[in-house]
């Protein structure tokens, strides 16, 4: 992963939905940079466009205008070649499926040389901190952090250069969000180029490098928040905690 | 591998295990008066009417959502994460969902074989056989139409299959002048071909060739279809919102 290319550059994208032939624009002229070994956060209100834009970064929904390239090539043939460590905000697991199976299942898909398989697993059993009794319980049936666990040790296997977390914290108690915290940091550290986006200020300004706030599809702010932003992310902060600041 | 062939056919059979209950009572259900009869001919028609049936449910039920409910769901982004190809990827979902129905539809044909050798009647083998194509184009078929409708897939390949039957009973595309009859038996399930195919194997025709390779033909057709239709959902931005289904 060390040597993988994968800065992550979105030049003036915009995105519609479209509901019965009428496009409803959800991101327009997004510029915006995150490159590797730096956490970059994106930090805006509901239907801000956050998930979208990860949508976009996974080359799951095509722009209207604008390239999305990661390391160089087309989001999309970026995670066909390498993949991409993507934490969706809401988690689906295939019915009947166990953590055994979907970690087992994820290290086969990982492109991983058969040495490297074993190792990969353990890692990510490890990671996902179930004992054997849990790993074989069906995952539909777990709670929502557990879900959380189980979707990160399996988007951290074979540990992807790119990480896109969509509100990585949410459902998590203090125990787990202290073992995400150091797993984002970890990637990091590896060398990975790290995207959060996330409601919860205070995760951010301890972990991220660069900070984008992002508001009814346009970039409000950022990558370095100055002074002159403060409005915008006191308004945040009150709107997120539901009080005045 | 981690998560084995063997045991995602387990998982495969434990999701539809009520479906194929369900479906083995409601024919024993239309059966159960030539079962009871006591008439050994009466008993062998109606297995070997059971096992047509079967043969037309089986692709149904192990193809059922192949491709629809994981983009449905949001399942999808957990495989397509990883760095594989979506085309790849659920072609070879798609062989391992019709090796389980064949396997299944072979099962039965052994077994009903075993009791019409048991009750020393004639051997039924080439009917029997000649009921193999529908579980490869019935496979095809709503392979197809998972890859590019979202809900209700199995549904309209079910409704796909009787349009075709009622339309070949009445003989409506004869009865079409050029190029429409081509079209119409281009489109709908090729029965008089399987019911041909079915007549060289019971040895009251020669023709075999013409017939198998227009079963071939429509069932490489329609996987060509799907595999365009992954490939179309994937890259051109038409994955469903699974965050709001």
């Amino acid at each position: 992963m060390a040597d993988l290319p994968a800065d992550i550059l979105i030049q003036g994208v915009s995105v519609s939905y479209r509901k019965l032939f009428r496009p409803r624009r959800v991101l327009s002229d997004i510029d915006l940079m995150a490159q590797r070994g730096e956490i970059t956060a994106i930090v805006g209100p509901n239907g801000a466009g956050k998930t979208t834009l990860f949508r976009t970064l996974l080359g799951f929904l095509a722009p209207d205008s604008g390239r999305c390239l990661i390391g160089g090539l087309p989001a999309g043939d970026y995670r066909e070649q390498f993949g991409i460590a993507y934490q969706p905000e809401s988690i689906q697991f295939p019915s009947l499926w166990n953590a055994r199976d979907l970690l087992g299942r994820g290290v086969d898909l990982s492109r991983l040389s058969a040495s490297e398989r074993d190792e990969a697993y353990r890692r990510a059993v490890a990671r996902s901190r179930f004992d054997s009794t849990t790993l074989s319980r069906t995952a539909r049936r777990y709670s929502r952090g557990m879900k959380r666990r189980l979707s990160l040790a399996y988007t951290l296997i074979a540990e992807p250069a790119v990480l896109l977390l969509d509100e990585p914290f949410s459902g998590l108690d203090p125990p787990s969000r202290h073992v995400l915290r150091k797993e984002i940091m970890d990637a990091r550290q590896r060398g990975a180029t790290v995207v959060l986006a996330s409601h919860e200020l205070a995760e951010v300004e301890r972990l991220a490098n660069r900070a984008f706030i992002l508001e009814n599809g346009t970039i409000r702010a950022g990558p370095d928040l100055t002074p002159a932003d403060a409005p915008i992310v006191t308004a945040l902060e009150s709107e997120f905690t539901g009080s005045e600041y | 591998m981690h998560t084995s062939l063997a045991r995602r056919t387990v998982l495969l059979i434990q999701s539809r295990f009520k479906a194929l209950l369900l479906t083995v009572l409601a024919i024993q259900i239309t059966e159960f008066r030539r079962l009871a009869s006591g008439d050994i001919s009466a008993m062998l028609a109606s297995g070997i009417d059971t096992y047509s049936l079967l043969c037309l449910a089986f692709p149904f039920i192990f193809m059922a959502g192949v491709v629809s409910g994981d983009f449905r769901t949001g399942v999808a982004r957990l495989w397509l994460q990883k760095p594989v190809d979506p085309v790849r990827f659920y072609l070879c979902r798609f062989a391992e969902r019709f090796l389980v129905a064949l396997a299944c539809t072979l099962l039965t044909l052994g077994a009903i074989r075993l009791g019409t050798v048991a009750l020393g009647a004639p051997d039924e083998i080439g009917l029997l056989l000649g009921r193999l194509p529908y579980v490869l184009v019935l496979a095809c078929v709503t392979f197809g139409f998972s890859c590019w409708i979202s809900r209700g897939s199995t549904l309209v390949a079910i409704g796909f299959l009787s349009a075709g039957a009622v339309a070949h009973q009445v003989a409506w595309p004869g009865q079409l002048g050029r190029p429409w009859n081509w079209l119409f038996e281009a489109i709908l399930v090729p029965i008089p071909a399987i019911g041909e195919f079915r007549d060289f194997l019971v040895g009251v025709s020669d023709a075999v060739w013409i017939p198998l390779a227009q079963i071939l033909t429509y069932s490489v057709g329609w996987t060509g279809l799907g595999a365009l239709g992954v490939w179309y959902t994937v890259n051109k931005g038409r994955l469903p919102h699974a965050e709001q289904s």
